[in-house]
């Protein structure tokens, strides 16, 4: 199963190198300059990571000049995340400065959700590969057949991320097609954490640093009924506390995944780290048992259609 | 060897700290009252140049601070990157890190201590107290709204505009039958289906039944057509069928409210469908920052202007609608004023969604006490018929099947006018019961 390649995300670059010794084959990140958060702040955010008072983002060309000299030495890549719902029309030509900025230095791959920047990126003929976004809704044939429409040669769309609640049978019709397409094509499905209970392109609620997630408030039930207690263990020295794709990691494989995802930005670099040995560890020996024994119960994959 | 300072603190995220040094923008790695540690790449040119910052602080958003001359007083250098020591002796530095380790102080011991959003409402005000008032019950929670439904409703009906109600759930679909549907008004036309929840809409012979009564009430029809998932694709296919084949017949056109971008490329591919139905850009493609806590966002003004667009409000955008057939976009009222792009736009009232799982949650919740436990369901046991999650009262949010939805409490009769004016030529009334 060693086939399958890893990506995981990184908060800042001093965590590069304990997430490439981990295991990672491949690394996202966000990147947010001061200029566009003077101008926007979280409001408009760049990224879905809208907050500022974590290490969620790279946030000066200074540290992107760092990092490219890392993946030169390292030959892991990064990949950068656009990947707001949407944007204004006014921000549209600023990111494809920064995204001539970062090609300047070197990057070239980027994971976008808005169906009207990867039209003017293509329309302006920016050069870049784009990572469809999960968040763009990219769980049918005919949404692939759409957002191909708009690859060229060069702003091009080199991959699809399956979004977190996309199902086998999803995925298979949509590696099918897409292969037709373009045999060229990668496929990326979430394998560990952060399995929101909401469909996250259809998450319009606030995620700032001065409030919870709008689908973190309590809530109740009503009329109450006596369900199950919830079956979870909290134990945090098992990967996946929050969402776990380690048993199906063989048969994403068989559906022609090609890359897991590890989400990790906002994580320790060490929880990531663990998470990347955990994924490394099953594709190594193609048995995720070992996990099952202690495991928290919050699975990607479980009970799919 | 690299010197140490009183007070200081390291690891700033760049988001509240920004440098400027010349040309270049090192990250902050550490600072105190005295020093300040600059991180940049190991083949930068270091600049003759004294040190600009830029500080977030809540409420004031960003505030500029320097230029201010600084001492380098040592320099490490990797093979990556180097890390360079400043001595800024500058009572205005040493304000600005001293109020930044006051806020990350605040911020850092907020988020340890509270409970519940009690950290909120120490940063932005958050009613958090108000969290624990919870309705008795669904019935409880929309008595609370009456009057302001009841006002709403009268507004509407003195407004000039064509009204539309929303059949979305299957208990909506057979009062429309009975005609017991409660309503403020009598219709123009209908919205049949559900935007958000796949399994609302209704089968073959129920549609079929409900498209006769409204041609009987000459009440225009809009079929809403939620994600389109590959197992649900026999289902749609029938539903287009049996909403053509009943056009043909009849010698009506209807509308279809598209909210999956695949629907583009399908009808591009379908084109024969397009003699009966046109096509609307759905509320689920609509992103838009939707959110009842909005008015405690720090950094928003009371109009919160800065929501005023979406990426609809790009022509360009418009026109790749327009390529792909669209002719009219649904918009859901928000809580604050939107900027209407220039196309023919229905708003929909008084209820807007802020989240929505394809999964189930309510069901999840309902049976096994964890929503996370959620799966998609083709099929489901209807759970939303007689449950649904309660939030804290004075958010007027409430989980009804598969999301999340708020009441927009701000809406009055000026409020429907300018939107008529800006462009919406159709309102729709989305609390059916």
């Amino acid at each position: 199963m060693e086939s399958l390649r890893i990506t995981a995300g990184m908060g800042d670059i001093t965590s590069y190198e304990t997430l490439v010794n981990a295991g990672a084959d491949e690394l996202f990140a966000g990147f947010v300059p001061f200029s566009w958060n003077k101008t926007y702040g979280n409001l408009l955010p760049l990224n879905r990571r809208e907050v500022l008072f974590y290490h969620v983002q790279i946030g000066t060309l200074e540290d992107m000049k760092i990092l490219r000299k890392k993946i030169d030495r390292y030959h892991i890549p990064v990949t950068i995340t656009f990947n707001s719902l949407y944007y204004v029309k006014e921000q549209l030509p600023v990111i494809a400065d920064y995204i001539r900025d970062l090609s300047a230095l070197g990057f070239s791959d980027y994971i976008i959700a808005d169906i009207n920047l990867i039209r003017y990126l293509s329309e302006h003929c920016i050069p870049c590969r784009i990572h469809i976004s999960g968040e763009i809704g990219e769980w049918n044939e005919y949404t692939l057949r759409l957002l191909l429409s708009l690859s060229n040669d060069t702003t091009r769309i080199t991959r699809i991320i399956f979004h977190r609640k996309t199902d086998f049978r999803d995925m298979a019709r949509c590696v099918s097609v897409g292969r037709s397409l373009d045999p060229a094509l990668e496929f990326e499905a979430f394998c560990m954490n952060e399995n929101c209970h909401y469909t996250g392109g259809y998450c319009n609620s606030l995620h700032c640093d001065e409030m919870v997630h709008l689908c973190q408030l309590e809530y109740r039930l009503s009329p109450q009924v006596s369900a199950p207690a919830a079956e979870y263990n909290d134990d945090e020295d098992i990967p996946g506390e929050t969402g776990c794709g380690l048993c199906a990691i063989e048969d994403l494989q068989a559906l022609g995944i090609t890359h897991l995802k590890v989400v990790g930005r906002g994580l320790s670099p060490e929880c990531v780290a663990r998470d990347i040995q955990a994924v490394k560890e099953v594709l190594r020996t193609g048995d995720p048992s070992p996990f099952r024994t202690k495991c928290h119960h919050t699975c990607y994959y479980q009970k799919r259609v | 060897m690299k010197r140490t300072y009183e007070q200081t603190i390291s690891n700033l995220p760049p988001g509240i700290l920004s440098c400027f040094w010349g040309d270049l923008d090192p990250s902050v790695t550490e600072c105190s009252p005295a020093h300040v540690t600059l991180r940049l790449s190991a083949d930068s040119v270091i600049p003759e140049d004294t040190l600009q910052f830029h500080a977030f602080f809540w409420g004031r958003g960003y505030e500029s601070f320097g230029p201010f001359s600084a001492c380098l007083v040592s320099e490490e250098i990797g093979p990556f990157q180097r890390e360079v020591t400043f001595e800024v002796h500058d009572e205005d530095f040493a304000k600005m890190v001293n109020a930044l380790q006051l806020q990350l102080y605040r911020y850092i011991k907020g988020k340890l201590d509270s409970e519940g959003n009690e950290f909120s409402e120490a940063l932005t005000g958050y009613p958090a107290f108000l969290d624990a008032d919870f309705a008795k019950d669904y019935a409880d929670w929309l008595s609370g709204y009456s009057s302001y439904f009841d006002q709403l409703g009268q507004c509407l009906k003195s407004s000039d505009l064509p009204l539309y109600l929303s059949l979305e759930t299957l208990g909506s679909c057979q009062k429309y039958l009975t005609d017991t549907l409660t309503a403020p008004f009598t219709p123009s036309g209908i919205y049949i289906g559900n935007a958000w929840c796949h399994n609302q809409f209704p089968d073959k012979d129920l549609l079929l039944q409900i498209l006769e009564a409204a041609h009987l009430r000459r009440q225009r029809i809009v079929l809403v057509l939620s994600y389109l998932r590959d197992c649900l694709m026999e289902h749609y296919t029938e539903v287009l069928d049996t909403a053509f084949g009943w056009c043909q017949i009849t010698g009506q056109t209807m509308e279809l409210e598209l909210n999956d971008l695949g629907w583009l490329a399908y009808f591009e591919e379908h084109k024969e469908y397009l003699n009966s139905f046109t096509l609307n850009f759905g509320r689920l493609l609509n992103k838009r920052r939707r959110d009842p806590r909005l008015p405690y966002k720090d950094g928003l003004s009371e109009e919160m202007t800065v929501f005023a667009e979406n990426s609809l409000n790009d022509p360009d955008l418009l026109t790749l609608l327009r390529d792909h057939n669209i002719s009219r976009i649904e918009q859901e009222c928000c809580g604050y004023f939107m900027k209407m792009p220039c196309f023919p736009q229905t708003l929909h009232l008084p209820f807007y969604q802020t989240n929505t799982s394809q999964n189930c949650p309510l069901q999840a919740v309902k049976t096994t006490g964890n929503r996370g436990a959620q799966q998609f369901l083709p099929t489901c046991d209807r759970a939303c018929e007689s449950h649904v999650l309660l939030y804290p009262k004075h958010l007027g949010l409430i989980g009804k099947y598969n999301s999340l939805f708020a009441v927009d409490r701000t809406i009055t009769l000026d409020t429907i006018n300018t939107y008529r004016e800006k462009g919406v030529d159709r309102i729709l009334w989305n609390l059916s019961e």
